[in-house]
C-alpha cells in the first residue's frame, strides 16, 4: 500500500470537505479524490470587459444548452456537457448542473444558509406524505451550531419555528423605506419576514474554509483530476476496499485500497458510482429513487416602486432585500396543495427590457424612467419526493473516460403546479398592498435541476427496505460505506440545503471516527 | 511602485552614464541586460477592436432588414449609441453563424417575414404585455429574440461602453474571466 490512509473521500465540495475537515482533525488519514482540477484564482481567472469577451457576453451559442448559470465570464469552469454527458427523456428536461473542480459547487453557491426543522424532518408526521427522516432536528441543531460559525452565518434571529435559529453574525443592516413598505405590507398579512441568512465572504467554500484546515493537520492528502469510475469490493467480506479512477488528462487507470470510503461526490454523481459499482448498497431497490429538488420560479413578480421612477431613487427608496420563509401548511391546512414555499426578494436595478411593452426611443426613455426601481420576487418551493423521479444508468451513452451515464427522469406534479400559482397570487397581493405597481406576474418554473438544488436518490431512513442510509450516513448493506452529500435527504422543504449537508457530513464523519476507533469498522 | 520606477531610473542613468564614456570607441556595442527581469506583460489589443468581422451567415437582403431592424428597436439616443453605431448587424451575424439550427432558423424566417410586411405594423407585437408563455407566431417570437439580442449587443458593445463611460455612466460590465483549466 503506497499511502497510509484509511478513509477514502470522494469528492471535495461541502459534503466531502465537510467530512475531510471532521475526520483528518480527529487524526484519521484520509485520501481525497476529486473528479476535476485545482483553480488557482490568481492565476486561471482575471478581470475583463464584457466587450473584449469573443461573444460580447453572449457566450459560445449551444455550448450549455443545460446550465443557464453560466456566463461567457465562467464558462469555463462548468462541467462540459459534451464530456460528461447524460440524458433525459425529450418531454423531460432535466438541466444538471455541475461543476467539476475541487471545492465543487461551493467555489459558485449563492451561499444562503438555512436551517431544515422539524416540518421537514418528521414531515411524514406533519401531513401524512413521505417519510419521516431518520434523525430529528434535535439530533442535527448541535452540528448546525458548528457548521455555522465555520462558513460565518450572518442572520437575524426570529424564533420562526420552520427556520430554527442559529449561531449568527447578527445582521443589523437598516432597510430602505420600499423594503419597510413591503414588511408592513407581509405582517398585515401574517406572512414571516426576515433578513438573508447568508455565509460571509466573497469566497465562502470547501477550499478556503474547510480544506486549509484539514490539510493542516497533516492527515490529508487531495488528488485532483481523479475521475472514480466505480468502487470496489471485498469478495469475502462484501466490504468496500478501494476505488478504481481514470485520471481525467492522461486517462491512465488507477485503483487505491481504502478501509473506509465516504462519497460526497453530489446527489446525482454519487447515485451514479454506486450503480456503476455493481448496484452498490442497493438492497432496498430505492437507489436512485425518490429524486428531487426544490423548484423557482425565478422574478414569479416584478414590481415597480411607484416613487423611485425618474432616478428619484438617491433618497433612500430602494435597496436592500430579505426573505420569506414557508408559512404555508404550518397551523392550517391548504386545500390544493401539501408543504410551502419560500421566497427571495429584492429592492432595486432595472427591470428587464423584455417586460417593457415598448421598443425604439420609447422604450429607452420608459427605461430610463424606470432606472433602480424594480422590486422582485423568486418562489422556491417544496417538491414532493416520488419513487417516479428517478436515475438510472444509460449504458449506451458513456463520458469521455468510457463511464456509463445517468439517464433522469424527473417530473413536477399538481402538487408543485398549485404552489406555484399559489407562490404567484401571493407575491403579486403582497406587491399591490405595498403600493408597488406589478408589472409582470408568472409561474412557470425553471426546468427541474435547474435551481441546482437536486437531493434525495439515496435516501437516509429507519427502515432498510426503504432507504439506502441509516440515521449516521452508513450503508445499511455495506458498513464501511457513508454517503454524506445531497442524495442523502429524506424531504428538502423549500431552504437552500448546503447548511444541512455540511452539518449531515460533519454528523456522519464523526460517527466513522468513532467506528474507525473502536475498530468496529 | 513609485519608488521601483525611481530605482530602474536611477539604475539606467548611472548605466548611460558609464556607457557613455566608451560609446566612441565601441560603437556596435550589445544592448545591457534588462533592469527588469519580470515576465513582460505586454499590452495586447482583440481583433474586434480593430478589424471588421466578415459577413457570413445573412444573405445581403437578410443583412439589410436586420439593419433597418436594429435601427429601428435600438436608435441613437440622448448621447447613447445606437445598435447600428455599435456595429450590432454585424456581430449577430457572427453569432447567428454559430447558432443552432432552431435559433438560425428563427432568425432566417423572422428577417424574411419583415421584408414583406409594414414595420410599424409589424413591431405592433413588441407592444403587447408580456407573458412568460411564448407566443405561437414565429415572426413574434422572432421580434422577441432579436429585441433582447440587439439591446444586450448593443449595450454589451466597446463602442456603446466608451460613449457611456464618458457620460460618467459605467455600462457593459467588467468580470471575472475564467481561463480554460487544463
Amino acid at each position: 500500500m503506497k499511502s497510509d490512509h484509511d478513509v477514502l473521500i470522494i469528492g471535495s465540495g461541502a459534503a466531502g470537505g465537510m467530512a475531510a475537515y471532521t475526520l483528518t482533525r480527529l487524526g484519521v488519514k484520509c485520501l481525497m479524490l476529486d473528479a476535476g482540477p485545482a483553480i488557482d484564482f490568481e492565476r486561471h481567472r482575471t478581470l475583463r470587459a464584457v466587450y473584449d469577451l469573443p461573444y460580447r457576453g453572449f457566450g459560445r451559442p449551444g455550448r450549455f444548452p443545460h446550465v443557464t448559470q453560466a456566463s461567457e465570464f465562467d464558462a469555463n469552469i462548468w462541467a462540459d456537457e459534451k464530456q460528461n454527458p447524460y440524458t433525459h427523456a425529450p418531454d423531460e428536461p432535466y438541466y444538471w448542473v455541475r461543476i467539476r473542480a475541487l471545492g465543487g459547487k461551493t467555489t459558485r453557491w449563492g451561499r444562503a444558509s438555512w436551517r431544515l426543522s422539524d416540518y421537514e424532518f418528521k414531515c411524514k408526521d406533519h401531513d401524512g406524505f413521505g417519510e419521516n427522516w431518520p434523525v430529528s432536528y434535535a439530533d442535527l441543531a448541535p452540528y448546525y451550531d458548528r457548521a455555522e460559525p465555520i462558513f460565518r452565518v450572518s442572520g437575524r434571529k426570529e424564533g420562526f419555528a420552520q427556520i430554527p435559529d442559529g449561531v449568527f453574525l447578527p445582521d443589523e443592516s437598516t432597510d430602505s423605506s420600499s423594503v419597510q413598505r413591503f414588511l408592513a405590507a407581509c405582517k398585515k398579512q401574517d406572512v414571516p419576514t426576515t433578513k438573508q441568512r447568508r455565509s460571509t465572504g466573497t469566497l465562502a467554500s470547501s477550499v478556503n474554509l474547510l480544506l486549509p484546515d484539514a490539510l493542516a493537520t497533516g492527515n490529508l492528502t487531495i488528488i485532483p483530476n481523479a475521475v472514480v469510475r466505480e468502487l470496489s469490493r471485498d469478495a469475502k467480506t462484501g466490504l468496500v476496499n478501494g476505488a478504481h479512477f481514470i485520471d481525467r488528462m492522461s486517462k491512465r487507470d488507477f485503483h487505491v485500497p481504502a478501509r473506509a470510503v465516504v462519497l460526497g461526490a453530489s446527489t446525482l454523481e454519487s447515485i451514479r458510482i454506486l450503480l456503476n459499482s455493481g448496484n452498490l448498497a442497493n438492497s432496498s431497490g430505492t437507489l436512485g429513487h425518490y429524486l428531487f429538488d426544490q423548484f423557482y420560479v425565478k422574478n414569479v413578480v416584478t414590481a415597480i416602486v411607484p416613487e423611485a421612477k425618474g432616478n428619484a431613487a438617491a433618497r433612500g427608496i430602494m435597496g436592500g432585500g430579505g426573505y420569506i420563509p414557508r408559512f404555508r401548511n404550518l397551523k392550517t391546512r391548504e386545500k390544493k396543495f401539501l408543504r410551502g414555499y419560500s421566497y427571495d426578494f429584492g429592492s432595486g436595478g432595472t427591470p428587464s427590457a423584455r417586460l417593457v411593452p415598448l421598443y425604439g426611443e420609447a422604450l429607452l426613455r420608459e427605461l430610463a424612467q424606470l432606472q433602480n426601481t424594480a422590486f422582485s420576487m423568486t418562489a422556491m418551493g417544496e417538491v414532493l419526493p416520488r419513487f417516479e423521479n428517478r436515475c438510472v444508468i444509460n449504458p449506451d451513452v458513456k463520458d469521455d473516460w468510457g463511464i456509463p451515464s445517468l439517464h433522469i427522469s424527473h417530473k413536477y406534479t399538481d402538487n408543485e403546479f398549485e404552489m406555484a400559482k399559489d407562490s404567484m397570487e401571493v407575491a403579486a397581493a403582497l406587491c399591490k398592498d405595498a403600493g408597488f405597481e406589478v408589472l409582470s406576474k408568472h409561474w412557470e418554473m425553471v426546468p427541474p435541476g435547474e435551481s441546482i438544488h437536486e437531493l434525495g436518490g439515496c435516501r437516509m431512513g429507519a427502515n432498510p427496505k426503504t432507504s439506502v442510509l441509516n440515521a449516521f450516513n452508513q450503508t445499511h448493506d455495506v458498513r464501511n460505506l457513508y454517503v454524506t452529500d445531497g442524495s442523502a435527504f429524506v424531504s428538502g422543504g423549500s431552504q437552500n440545503p448546503t447548511l444541512t449537508l455540511l452539518a449531515l457530513s460533519m454528523r456522519a464523519s464523526e460517527h466513522l471516527a468513532e467506528q474507525l476507533k473502536r475498530r468496529s469498522i | 511602485m513609485k519608488r521601483r520606477d525611481w530605482l530602474r531610473n536611477a539604475i539606467s542613468t548611472s548605466a548611460l552614464a558609464a556607457t557613455t564614456a566608451t560609446t566612441a570607441t565601441v560603437a556596435n556595442a550589445q544592448t545591457p541586460p534588462p533592469s527588469n527581469q519580470d515576465t513582460p506583460k505586454l499590452k495586447l489589443a482583440t481583433a474586434d477592436a480593430v478589424a471588421d468581422g466578415s459577413l457570413t451567415f445573412f444573405t445581403p437582403t437578410e443583412f439589410q432588414t436586420l439593419e433597418s431592424l436594429a435601427q429601428t428597436l435600438v436608435p441613437a439616443f440622448n448621447g447613447r449609441l445606437g445598435a447600428m453605431e455599435a456595429d450590432v448587424p454585424r456581430f449577430l451575424d457572427f453569432l447567428l453563424s454559430q447558432s443552432p439550427a432552431d435559433r438560425q432558423t428563427l432568425y432566417r424566417q423572422g428577417l424574411a417575414r419583415l421584408a414583406t410586411a409594414k414595420l410599424p405594423d409589424a413591431l405592433a407585437v413588441l407592444e403587447k404585455p408580456w407573458t412568460f408563455a411564448s407566443p405561437t407566431d414565429p415572426l413574434a417570437q422572432f421580434l422577441r429574440a432579436a429585441k433582447d439580442d440587439i439591446l444586450q449587443a448593443t449595450a454589451n458593445s466597446r463602442e456603446w461602453v466608451a460613449v457611456s463611460n464618458s457620460r460618467s455612466r459605467t455600462g457593459g460590465g467588467t468580470g471575472y474571466y475564467y481561463f480554460p483549466l487544463e
